[in-house]
């Protein structure tokens, strides 16, 4: 890999999930690197998934910019007891088109990019900016003591702020969640009414799924509708990249999925569509429309100077 | 039944596009350093456009931070991948490769099957908007740094895929419509989004009438064509074999006058030339067109003549 | 001198010029017959011939009303997806030309003089149409010269001003318009059926075929395996049948031949030989010297072929046949036709030949012109350079054979150096 990351780095990229809906961010799954992995896995042992502790971060910061993008402050926590970070990464999934930009550069689709961290004793914060457009999906992972560890946690920033709705959306600080268990791999995302979310998941091992529905900070009813709709079906292929089961938000919620025991996280929560979208949308179809039929007479106006007929 | 010239290309295009367009939902990655137009905004595609990365890595992305690091090398790296395709390919990359270019040839398709009757432009329209495609290479090339350095908003860091029409209408094969929405967020964004839709409904009515009507503006075969002197893949005529019968000029879909024109030269590799082969099949003379790759290649030949290889 | 005497006479004069003019196709034909390279798939063409070269016998075959044509400018896709047998008038007849000889200018055209008899000796009824190109000052004048001997054509005779300029936009422009006009003319000729693209597309792959053919054949004759006589018959009678005919007859043909004798090969260029005067064929032949090649309008150019098209709309097809047959035609009577000599430098280059003959006819003054200013070019490539200059009658044979005997001569030193493929 080109950071210099160990191995284990490409079993984190291997996990993130794809999904049709939102563009071509999808990793690169190198189905050779998937093998590999496979191989490390059983060879070498699942070291990176073993671990029940895990680091812990949350949003310390967050204010808008003027642009309307992000600029967000992390700080993450390492374990209970686990001192000298040898090495922090932070991992992103990008968005080509609407490429983000780190610390006012800029980097091309695919890459796993780290800056910005100061570290302290046992945790580590990070600063990172977040343009109006982008998304920045967020996993942590750092070496320490010659092991590697992953942030369980999985974390959506959507820069989309004052979008539509001046000064209203912005990712909230995280609070602690101490009803959560995190053993077993869990990630969430603090979604917004008017927000249509649709899952992907990446069945690891053939581990069962939940997904479970935090309103306003309390446990909500889980929905059985959601666990009905296949998203713990782990049928080959591995990513089935077709099936995308959706869910309305009606309230500001929190959703969070977990995988089974032992398994490494393992999906990903697309972001959710503009409100508007479907508006704008008929307008730009309609420019197009109106466009080509200007254009279609113009051509047969030409013609009509076409004496062989 | 005979493998011809143009059913051969007929299958590299297709085959090209869907490695192009679906490739990455089955592990493809080609790189970032594409010379044809893999629109990186089709989710799953399998490699992506080096206007981008020209944009990107190259424009926008050269801040001085980044000239200082790694980042710099990784962009003269993709730089480099992209010279050596094109060295290899040259405007192959154009006729056979590009998915938006095979868009353009199922219109045309639709249009022969119609039965509707190509509009060409006249000479001196066509040598008037020749210049464009240079222009908008310079527009691609100068706009991102301008935004590096803080003159431009961000919104104007990818200012040609803002108004390419491969952005809104190549994800429509992969389900998405989504660039063919205004957007709303600013009045750049707005601005950009109202222009790509402009043009898209021009170019799908100038690509309907006319065979690769997209090809006279495309900044991409502007900038394979400067690198000419790099390329291997060569179109070459035997001016002596000649017998100026014309069915090169009227196979051509750009309209080229020069190869029918040439007496002297061997070299009749336009700026607009796509390589595509199609003056080959229809020039009844043996020898008299080479596409040659080094000392392999195409050449036409009478009983090669249309493509289709009859009974000796 | 008139009257019911003169009448008389007169049709004695005719009724004898025709006698002779069958008789002349017969000795032809018969001599075909005897040659020991003779085929049994020669017999469809030999058959064709020997019925008369005639437009009445050509349309009750074709079952297909016939237009008559001269030179080659005339699309014969747009005249066969009209619904007619495309006919081209030739005579190669000393006899019917001796009877035109007088009243007429000495040095004319020896083949329109020949038919100008022909049109007399009342061999070209049964046509509904007449389409010239104005190709030559000759073919222009043709219907004055009828009306001077006497006859006149009956049927519609539709004009094509053929423009001489074709290396460019102006004169694609202007011979598109003579096409389609001779479309319309076409299609009031059918009685108002209109030619639709189905129908080019349908006739433009039965040509293509019959080119192909004739490729095939000529690239026989250049690796040695067809005689020049067998060759010359095959293309003169591709008029009277239906072209796909004709192509099925070709291809029963290609796989009987086999190599002939030795000798040393020419490139045949100049004006056209047709039935049943193959003079200058039979005198190579006694000189010892083998066709690999012509650029003749009768021979390897009867048809331009390779009809390509990129629009298939009815006006791409159209305009597809117009170019071909305006730029891809390589008669010298154009003004720009420069590219005309690579026709023999480009295959001679490949080595299928080292010598050119160039056949003159008395009083064609565009070949006559084009034999001196591509001597110049053919020489400078290493070819050797033979012009001759003849006409219909059979008097100066002996004249041209010492002259062939000569030049083989010249070209048998090298002979054992000449690449045979």
């Amino acid at each position: 890999m080109e950071n210099g990351l160990p191995d284990h780095f490409e079993v984190v990229r291997f996990f993130y999930g794809s999904d049709k809906s939102d563009g071509c961010g999808m990793i690169r799954i190198n189905l050779l690197i998937y093998l590999l992995m496979l191989f490390k896995a059983t060879a070498a042992g699942p070291a990176w998934t073993a671990e029940p502790d895990f680091m812990s971060w949350r949003l310390a910061e967050s204010r808008r910019v003027r642009d309307g993008g992000q600029a967000v402050e992390y700080e993450l926590k390492m374990p209970q007891g686990v001192r000298n970070i040898e090495k922090l990464e932070v991992f992103y999934v990008l968005r080509p088109w609407n490429l983000p930009a780190v610390a006012g550069q800029m980097f091309g689709p695919d890459e796993i990019y780290s800056q910005g961290l100061t570290n302290e004793a046992d945790s580590a914060r990070l600063k990172l900016y977040c343009g109006r457009l982008a998304r920045l999906d967020l996993l942590a992972g750092a070496i320490l003591d010659g092991r590697f560890y992953l942030a369980r946690t999985f974390q959506n920033v959507y820069g989309d702020s004052g979008r539509s709705d001046p000064g209203s959306r912005r990712v909230p600080a995280l609070p602690d969640w101490p009803a959560l268990d995190l053993a077993g791999g869990a990630a969430y995302y603090r979604a917004q009414a008017g927000e249509e979310l649709r899952f992907h998941l990446d069945p690891a091992r053939g581990a069962p799924v939940s997904v479970e529905v935090f309103e306003e900070g309390r446990p909500a009813e889980a929905r059985p509708a959601l666990l009905e709709e296949g998203l713990y079906s782990y049928s080959t292929p591995p990513y089935p990249l077709l099936s995308a089961p959706s869910y309305s938000v009606t309230r500001d919620m929190v959703f969070v999925a977990r995988t089974g025991e032992g398994a490494v996280l393992s999906y990903y929560l697309p972001v959710g569509r503009h409100r508007y979208g479907h508006v704008y949308l008929q307008a730009g179809l309609a420019t197009v429309a109106v466009t080509a039929a200007l254009a279609f007479l113009a051509v047969r106006l030409a013609g009509r100077s076409f004496k062989w007929r | 039944m005979a493998v011809t010239l143009r059913s051969l290309r007929w299958a590299v295009q297709h085959l090209s596009f869907a490695l192009l367009i679906y490739g990455g939902r089955f592990g493809v990655s080609l790189g970032p350093a594409l010379p044809c137009f893999a629109c990186p905004y089709v989710a799953g595609c399998g490699g992506y456009c080096y206007l981008m990365g020209l944009q990107g890595y190259i424009g926008f992305g050269m801040t001085l931070a980044a000239v200082g690091g790694p980042r710099l090398l990784a962009a003269l790296g993709w730089l480099a991948v992209f010279i050596m395709l094109v060295a290899f390919l040259g405007k192959a990359c154009c006729g056979w490769i590009c998915p938006f270019g095979l868009v353009q040839d199922w219109l045309t398709a639709l249009r022969n099957k119609l039965g509707i009757r190509e509009r060409r432009l006249s000479p001196g329209a066509k040598s008037a908007l020749a210049p464009l495609k240079y222009a908008l290479l310079v527009y691609l090339a100068l706009v991102p740094p301008l935004v590096t350095i803080g003159l431009l908003p961000e919104d104007f860091s990818l200012p040609f895929c803002n108004i390419c029409p491969g952005k809104s209408l190549l994800p429509l094969f992969v389900g998405e419509a989504r660039y063919l929405g205004l957007d709303m967020n600013n009045f750049v964004t707005f601005a950009f989004s109202l222009t790509l839709l402009i043009i898209t409904g021009l170019m799908l009515v100038g690509m309907f009438f006319k065979a690769r009507f997209f090809c006279l503006f495309c900044p991409l075969l502007a900038l394979i064509h400067l690198l000419k002197p790099l390329t291997v893949l060569r179109l070459v005529k035997a001016p002596e074999l000649c017998l100026g019968c014309g069915n090169c000029r009227r196979a051509c879909p750009m309209a080229i006058e020069e190869v029918y024109q040439e007496k002297i030269s061997p070299d009749v590799q336009t700026g607009e030339c796509l390589n595509c082969g199609a003056c080959l099949e229809a020039c009844p003379t043996d020898s008299a067109l080479k596409l040659k790759f080094l000392k392999y290649g195409f050449s036409s030949s009478r009983p090669g003549f249309g493509g289709l290889e009859k009974k000796p | 001198m008139s009257g019911p005497a003169s009448n008389e006479r007169r049709e004695r004069v005719i009724k004898k010029a025709a006698d002779k003019a069958a008789l002349e196709m017969t000795w032809t034909l018969e001599r075909l017959r005897g040659r020991p390279d003779r085929k049994p798939a020669y017999d469809y063409f030999l058959k064709l011939a020997a019925d008369g070269l005639s437009p009445a016998k050509a349309a009750e075959r074709t079952g297909r009303p016939v237009v008559n044509l001269m030179c080659l400018q005339a699309p014969l896709e747009l005249i066969h997806a009209a619904g007619f047998q495309p006919f081209k008038v030739f005579s190669g007849s000393p006899a019917e030309g001796g009877l035109a000889a007088q009243g007429f200018p000495a040095l004319m055209c020896p083949m329109l003089r020949s038919v100008l008899g022909a049109v007399q000796v009342n061999r070209f009824p049964g046509s509904a149409a007449w389409v010239l190109p104005t190709t030559c000052d000759w073919l222009v004048k043709f219907p004055e010269m009828l009306k001077l001997a006497g006859t006149e054509i009956e049927a519609p005779l539709h004009w094509l001003e053929l423009p001489h300029l074709k290396d460019g936009p102006e004169g694609r422009e202007r011979w598109l318009d003579e096409v389609y006009r001779l479309k319309f003319f076409l299609e009031k000729l059918a009685g108002g059926r209109k030619i639709d693209r189905r129908q080019l597309r349908a006739s433009i792959a039965v040509y293509d075929e019959a080119w192909r053919a004739l490729g095939a054949l000529a690239e026989k004759r250049r690796r040695g395996q067809l005689a020049a006589p067998w060759f010359f018959l095959l293309t003169g009678a591709f008029f009277l049948d239906r072209p796909e005919h004709w192509s099925e007859a070709v291809r029963r043909v290609l796989p009987q031949l086999e190599p002939g004798p030795e000798a040393p090969r020419v490139f045949l260029a100049g004006s056209p030989i047709f039935l049943p005067n193959f003079k200058l064929l039979w005198l190579m032949e006694e000189a010892g010297l083998a066709v690999a090649a012509d650029d003749l309008c009768s021979g390897e150019r009867l048809l331009p072929g390779g009809v390509n098209y990129s629009d298939a709309s009815e006006f791409g097809l159209v305009s597809a046949l117009a170019q071909r047959y305006h730029q891809g035609c390589l008669c010298p009577t154009f003004i720009d036709n420069d590219r005309r000599v690579n026709n023999i430098l480009g295959p001679a280059r490949q080595g299928d030949f080292k010598a050119v003959v160039f056949q003159v006819l008395k009083g064609c003054h565009p070949f006559d012109l084009e034999s001196l200013t591509i001597e110049g070019p053919i020489r400078d490539q290493g070819l050797k350079y033979l012009r001759l200059e003849t006409d219909y009658s059979p008097e100066d044979s002996q004249n041209l054979l010492t002259r062939l005997e000569a030049y083989r001569r010249t070209l048998g030193e090298d002979h054992e150096s000449q690449h045979r493929p």
